[in-house]
């Protein structure tokens, strides 16, 4: 039964203009191809970069021994922070 | 003068797409008669052309030249419409769809002993209708081995599938399809 289904020929027969439909959709993709490419560069390269700084700012949160007038009660956050960033650099007697 | 495969390919991966149609054109047919032994509906199988004709675009820079563009092209196609097959599996719950006149009459030569090789339309459907209550698995490899006539190494190229593996899914395969024919021989004289 088998070997008799296989003399039956493949039907061949192909849509009038099919290729001018694939050729669209290609052209399509070219297309928008390139700016997808970019964007999800973008985001690939964004969400490491985010979380390299969360990590180094903890790092140096965690190293500062003392934080310049981190006893006011009223410092303005800003002002806080630029400290504790700068605290690693004043201990190890930088530029500042 | 008709370029070459090659040329056309190497051509479209300089960044002249429209040599792309060419291809499209020279193996549409093959590829439609392909697809049309995996898939029984028209709108299925002008989806799964075109879907097997963007991937080959998409896939061209893999393509490296050391088998005709031929071959990587059927490959692909028929590891398409696998999945396509996977997909879309009916459920085997369904009962096997009446057989017409043709396969009947077709059916009764095979009982009386009778070699009927005059009809080989009527054995391609009563073969579809088995098939369709097939695994994927089992369908795919039924298709490539008796019905398209590709040797076991070249249905383990094709789809990754072991030597062996091929061999012992088709002997399944081949008794499943003996057990639905005789149940349809069966439920005949019900």
């Amino acid at each position: 039964m088998l070997r008799l289904a296989a003399l039956e020929p493949a039907n061949e027969q192909v849509p009038y203009a099919f290729e001018k439909g694939i050729m669209a959709q290609i052209r399509g993709l070219r297309i928008e191809d390139p700016l997808s490419e970019w964007a999800s560069a973008f985001w690939k390269a964004c969400i490491p970069c985010v979380g390299l700084a969360a990590v180094t700012f903890v790092l140096v949160l965690s190293s500062s021994p003392e934080v310049p007038n981190a006893g006011h009660e009223q410092v303005q956050a800003p002002l806080v922070l630029e400290d504790l960033i700068l605290a690693a650099l004043y201990d190890e007697g930088g530029p500042l | 003068m008709d370029r070459s495969d090659n040329e056309l390919v190497a051509s479209v991966k300089s960044g002249n797409t429209s040599c792309y149609e060419e291809l499209v054109v020279r193996y549409q047919p093959r590829v439609f008669g392909l697809v049309r032994r995996h898939a029984k509906l028209d709108s299925e199988v002008a989806d799964i052309v075109q879907e097997i004709f963007i991937k080959a675009y998409t896939k061209l820079a893999s393509f490296r030249g050391d088998a005709p563009f031929e071959h990587w092209l059927m490959k692909l196609a028929t590891r398409t419409c696998y999945d396509f097959l996977r997909k879309h599996q009916r459920s085997r719950e369904r009962p096997l769809a009446d057989v017409t006149e043709d396969e009947q009459r077709w059916l009764e030569t095979i009982d009386s002993g009778q070699k009927d090789d005059s009809n080989a339309a009527a054995a391609s459907q009563l073969v579809n209708k088995l098939l369709d209550q097939l695994s994927a698995e089992d369908q795919l490899v039924i298709r490539l081995l008796d019905l398209e006539g590709n040797t076991v190494r070249e249905i383990f190229q094709i789809t990754g599938w072991s030597v062996s593996l091929v061999k012992v899914r088709a002997f399944r395969a081949r008794g499943r399809m003996r057990k639905l024919l005789e149940q349809l021989e069966t439920e005949k004289y019900l």
